[in-house]
C-alpha cells in the first residue's frame, strides 16, 4: 500500500468523525449565502456587494465559531488513552496525523463557503439582483478573507487545546490569546497616560492594538465596521491586515504542527502540557493583573500618578495575584501559600515592568525639537463644534511660519501651571522629518485660553478642524438648513450649492476664536451626500453675513431668533446636584411655567437652542436649568417644543 | 528484530522504565510479566511509537520505532481498544484495511465466523471478551511482522483462550510472526511463550532474580 493511499484513508476516517461539523458548515453557509445573495430589499444607498463581502457580520460570527470549535475538535483523539493508543499506533508519523486533521478542517469550512458563495452569486446574477463588476471582488474576498480568518482562529484554538490539559484551562488559555494582547496594550496605554502627563498616544501602541489583538486584526481584515456603516469595502484599506492575517494563520499552523509533534502523548497531572507554558501564563497573568491594580489604585490620587500608590499596589497585589494563580494552576485552594521562590521573581518582574513603562512613557511624552519637525497638528478637544479630535489630528498640517509660532506657543503653555478643573487639554501631533510621528499632550489654563486664537486663525488649523472646508464637491449632495426650530431642504442646483458653500467657507475662514467663545450658533447647514458618502455639517453664527445673505436670497431667514417666534409658554426646570464620595445625583428641584407674554419675550432673548450649545465649555451656559419653549411654527397651526439653555 | 537499548521513560518525577535493554528475535512469542505499574504497557507503547522515550533507543529491524516503515510492520493491540460508538466488526475491519497493506478481509470474516461474531452487530452490544475477539481477529489479519498485545487474554473464556493460543502459535509458525505479549496470565504465557522477560520497577530482571523476588 503506498503512502498516499493510506493517507487518503486517514482523511476519510477523520472526515467520518466530523460528519456533524460537515453538516453544520453546509447548512450555515447555504442559509447565509441564500439570505444575503437573494436579499430582495437592499436599503437605499447600500449596495449588495456589502452583503456578500467579507465584512458581513453573520459570516464573521460563523467564521469565529467554526474556527474555535474545529480547532478544539481537530485532535479529539488526544482526550482519551485508548483513542491516543489507536491513532498514534497507526502507521503514520505525527506530522501526517496533524496534516490530516488540519486539511480536513480547512476543507470542511472552505468548500461549503466557496461553493455556496459562488453558486448563489451566479443565481443572483442570473436573477438580476447583482451586477458582476460591482460584486465580484466582494465575493472573491468574501471567500478568501473568512478562510484566512478561520485558519487563524482555528490555529489559536488548536494551540490552546494542545498546550492545556483540561477543558477549563483550554478555555482560559484561548481567552488569554484572544483578549490578552488587547487588554495588555490598553493597560500599558492607560498607565503611560497616568505616569507621564504629556503622554497622549503612541503610534507603536496603536499599531500593536490593530495587528496584535486577534479580534481587532480579524475585524479590520474583514471590514465589519464598513459593513455596519454601510460604506464601500476597499481592498487597499484592508490589504495590510489581510497579509498579516495570512502570515499569522501560517505561523500558527506551523507552531501547532511543531507542538503536536513534540507534545507527549501521555496526560500529565499538570494544567499545561509543558512547564514553560505554565510559567509563561503565570507571568503574563501576573503582569496584567498587577498593572491593572496599579492603574486602579490611582483613583485615590484624584488625577495624576502617585508612585507611592503604585508601590502599595505592587506590594499587596503581587502576593495576592501570586496566591490566586497558585490556586488556579494547581486547582487546589490549599496552594495559596506556595511557590515562594516565584514570589520573589514576580516582585522583580513587576518592578522591571514598571521601570520599563517609566522609561517608555518619558520617551513617548517628550516634545521633539523644532528642527526635527516637518509639520504639526494642534487640537483643542473642548472645541466640540470642531468635531472629532482624532480626525482633526490626522488631517491637520500646520507648516512654515505657522508651525514655528505654534511650536513656540506649545512650549510656552507647557511651562504654565494649571490644574485639571481650570484648564483644557491641548493635543499635538508632530510629523517629524524622519517620517515618524510623535504625540504630545499639555494643558491650557483657562486664563490663557485667548492665546489659542493665534492658532485658530490659521487656515491649516481650520481646514483640519472643520469637515465642511474639506468638501471635494457639492455635485452629489443636498443642503439642509435648520435653526433648531424649523428645518428645510434647499432646492438648489449645483451652481447655487457651490455659491452657498463658498459663502459659508469664507465666513468660517474669517471667524475668530473670540467669536466661538462669546457666541452660540444660530443654525446649522448640512451637506448630505446623495451617494451615501456621509453627511457634513457646519454651524452658522450670527456673524456669518455672507451665508445669511445667500440663504436670505433663497427665502430662508436664517437670522431669525427664538424671540421672533410666537411663543405660547416656557417651562423652566431647575435641577440641583448632590454629590458625595460615592454618589452624584441630579434631581428636579423646581419647575415654573412662564405664560406672561412680556416675561416670555424678555426670557426668550436670553435663550439658545440646546442642540447648538456644543461649545459650552468655552462659551459658558447654565447647565442646571432647562427651558422648554413651546412655539407656533411658520404656518401658525402647530405648536412645537424645543429645549433651550441660557448663557451665564 | 526488536531492539530496546537503555530506554528510560519518566512520568514527571516517577521513573517508569529505567535504562531497559531487551532484544526480541524474529519468529517467536515473547512474554513480558511483572507486577502492576512495572512499566509493561509503557514499554509496549514505546515500541508501538505511541510514547517517546526520554533516553535510549528502540529499533525495529534496524529502524526507529517512530518511523512509518517500522510502524507498518507493527500492530499494537492495547488493553482497552477504542472504537466508534456505531462501530461493528465489519467497520473495524474496514478501518484497519485502510492502513495496513496486508489486511485480508476474507481471513477477517473467516475468523469472525469462527468466533461466532455477527459482523454487522454493534460492538457496544458485545461482551468484553467478544470485543477482544474482534480485535484479535483484526490484529491477526493485518499480516504485520510484529504483534504487540497488552493483556490479550483478559476477558476471554478458557476455550477461546485455547483457540487464540492456537491462532497465535499458528501465525508464528506459518508466517514467522513475532509476538510480544504483556499479561498477568502466567499459565497462558507458559503455554505459548518461547521466551519470557521480567519487569520490576522499571528494570528487566533475570529469571533467577524474578524467582527470588517471588
Amino acid at each position: 500500500m503506498n503512502g498516499m493511499k493510506r493517507f487518503t484513508g486517514l482523511l476519510r476516517e477523520d472526515l467520518k468523525r466530523k460528519l456533524g461539523m460537515i453538516a453544520a458548515a453546509w447548512y450555515s453557509m447555504g442559509m447565509l449565502c441564500l439570505v444575503f445573495s437573494m436579499k430582495t430589499t437592499v436599503p437605499t444607498g447600500e449596495v449588495r456587494s456589502l452583503y456578500v463581502g467579507p465584512g458581513n457580520t453573520s459570516f464573521f460570527a460563523v467564521m469565529v465559531l467554526f474556527g474555535i470549535l474545529m480547532g478544539a475538535g481537530a485532535f479529539r483523539f488526544l482526550r482519551s488513552e485508548p483513542e491516543t493508543d489507536l491513532y498514534f499506533g497507526l502507521p503514520f508519523t505525527r506530522p501526517q496525523l496533524f496534516v490530516a486533521g488540519w486539511v480536513n478542517n480547512l476543507l470542511i469550512f472552505a468548500v461549503p463557503l466557496t461553493v455556496c458563495r459562488l453558486l448563489f452569486f451566479q443565481i443572483s446574477l442570473a436573477m438580476g439582483y447583482s451586477r458582476y463588476e460591482e460584486s465580484i471582488l466582494s465575493v472573491r474576498m468574501g471567500c478568501l478573507v473568512p478562510i484566512l480568518g478561520f485558519l487563524f482562529m482555528m490555529g489559536l484554538s488548536m494551540l490552546a487545546y494542545l498546550l492545556a490539559q483540561n477543558t477549563g484551562c483550554r478555555i482560559g488559555l484561548l481567552a488569554l490569546f484572544l483578549l490578552g494582547p488587547d487588554a495588555g496594550i490598553r493597560l500599558i496605554e492607560k498607565l503611560l497616560g497616568m505616569m507621564v502627563p504629556s503622554f497622549y498616544r503612541s503610534e507603536v501602541l496603536e499599531m500593536m492594538k490593530e495587528y496584535l489583538s486577534p479580534l481587532s486584526l480579524l475585524s479590520r481584515s474583514t471590514g465589519v465596521q464598513e459593513y455596519a456603516d454601510g460604506s464601500y469595502w476597499l481592498l487597499q484599506e484592508h490589504l495590510s491586515y489581510i497579509l498579516v492575517l495570512a502570515v499569522a494563520a501560517v505561523f500558527l499552523s506551523v507552531l501547532c504542527l511543531v507542538i503536536f509533534c513534540i507534545r507527549p502523548a501521555e496526560r500529565t497531572s499538570r494544567m499545561f502540557t509543558f512547564r514553560s507554558v505554565e510559567y509563561l501564563v503565570r507571568y503574563v497573568c501576573l503582569v496584567l493583573a498587577t498593572v491593572w491594580l496599579v492603574n486602579g489604585v490611582q483613583v485615590f490620587v484624584f488625577g495624576g500618578f502617585s508612585m507611592a500608590m503604585a508601590g502599595i499596589a505592587v506590594l499587596f497585589g503581587v502576593p495576592v495575584v501570586h496566591g490566586l494563580l497558585n490556586m488556579i494552576l494547581a486547582f487546589d485552594a490549599r496552594k495559596f501559600v506556595s511557590a515562594k521562590g516565584h514570589l520573589l521573581v514576580e516582585f522583580c518582574v513587576m518592578l522591571l515592568v514598571l521601570g520599563v513603562f517609566s522609561v517608555l512613557g518619558s520617551r513617548s511624552g517628550r516634545m521633539p525639537a523644532v528642527e526635527e519637525i516637518e509639520s504639526a497638528a494642534v487640537v483643542l478637544p473642548a472645541l466640540a463644534s470642531g468635531g472629532d479630535s482624532e480626525q482633526a489630528l490626522s488631517r491637520m498640517k500646520i507648516e512654515g511660519d505657522g508651525l514655528v509660532d505654534a511650536y513656540a506657543w506649545i512650549r510656552k503653555i507647557s511651562g504654565e501651571k494649571s490644574d485639571a478643573e481650570n484648564s483644557h487639554d491641548i493635543l499635538v501631533k508632530y510629523y517629524l522629518k524622519n517620517g515618524r510621528t510623535a504625540y504630545y499632550k499639555c494643558r491650557l489654563p483657562v486664563y490663557a485660553l485667548g492665546s489659542f486664537g493665534d492658532i485658530y486663525r490659521q487656515e491649516a488649523y481650520k481646514k483640519g478642524t472643520y469637515d465642511i472646508l474639506c468638501l471635494d464637491s457639492v455635485k452629489y449632495c443636498e443642503i439642509r438648513w435648520t435653526n433648531g426650530m424649523e428645518q428645510y431642504t434647499l432646492d438648489l442646483n449645483e451652481q447655487e450649492r457651490q455659491v452657498l458653500w463658498e459663502a459659508y467657507c469664507t465666513d468660517l475662514g474669517e471667524m475668530t476664536f473670540a467669536e466661538i467663545r462669546t457666541k452660540t450658533p444660530i443654525g446649522q447647514l448640512t451637506f448630505a451626500s446623495t451617494k451615501n458618502q456621509g453627511d457634513v455639517s457646519g454651524y452658522i453664527y450670527s456673524g456669518f453675513t455672507k451665508t445669511l445673505a445667500v440663504l436670505s436670497d433663497y427665502g430662508i431667514h436664517a437670522g431669525k431668533k427664538i424671540c421672533d417666534y410666537e411663543i405660547t409658554e416656557i417651562v423652566v426646570d431647575k435641577y440641583m446636584k448632590q454629590t458625595g464620595l460615592l454618589y452624584n445625583v441630579r434631581y428636579l428641584a423646581a419647575q415654573d411655567t412662564v405664560t406672561d407674554p412680556e416675561k416670555i419675550t424678555e426670557l426668550a432673548k436670553t435663550l439658545f437652542i440646546e442642540a447648538f450649545c456644543v461649545d459650552d465649555q468655552l462659551c459658558l451656559k447654565d447647565r442646571n436649568t432647562e427651558y422648554t419653549v413651546s412655539y407656533r411654527d411658520s404656518t401658525g397651526q402647530t405648536v412645537r417644543r424645543v429645549k433651550c439653555r441660557k448663557g451665564i | 528484530m526488536i531492539e530496546i537499548c537503555n530506554v528510560t521513560k519518566r512520568f514527571g518525577k516517577f521513573v517508569c522504565l529505567d535504562q531497559v535493554s531487551l532484544e526480541i528475535p524474529d519468529g517467536m512469542v515473547y512474554g513480558l510479566v511483572g507486577e502492576n505499574g512495572a512499566g509493561k504497557s509503557t514499554l509496549l507503547r514505546l515500541i508501538a511509537g505511541v510514547y517517546r522515550a526520554d533516553a535510549g533507543e528502540i529499533r525495529i529491524d534496524g529502524r526507529s520505532a517512530s518511523a512509518v516503515a517500522a510502524k507498518e510492520e507493527i500492530f499494537y493491540m492495547p488493553d482497552r481498544q477504542y472504537y466508534d460508538r456505531n462501530a461493528t466488526p465489519l467497520t473495524v475491519g474496514n478501518f484497519y484495511r485502510n492502513f495496513y497493506a496486508g489486511f485480508s478481509m476474507e481471513d477477517y470474516r473467516g475468523l469472525l465466523e469462527m468466533f461466532g461474531l455477527e459482523e454487522n452487530a454493534l460492538l457496544d452490544s458485545f461482551s468484553k471478551g467478544m470485543k477482544k475477539q474482534v480485535f484479535i481477529a483484526a490484529a491477526l489479519c493485518t499480516n504485520t511482522r510484529y504483534l504487540l498485545c497488552d493483556e490479550v487474554f483478559d476477558g476471554l473464556d478458557p476455550q477461546i483462550r485455547k483457540v487464540v493460543n492456537d491462532l497465535l502459535l499458528g501465525a508464528v509458525e506459518g508466517r514467522k510472526l513475532t509476538i510480544l505479549i504483556v499479561s498477568h496470565y502466567l499459565e497462558e504465557l507458559n503455554k505459548i511463550c518461547g521466551c519470557k522477560g521480567y519487569l520490576h520497577r522499571g528494570r528487566i530482571l533475570t529469571e533467577q532474580e524474578w524467582q527470588e523476588l517471588l
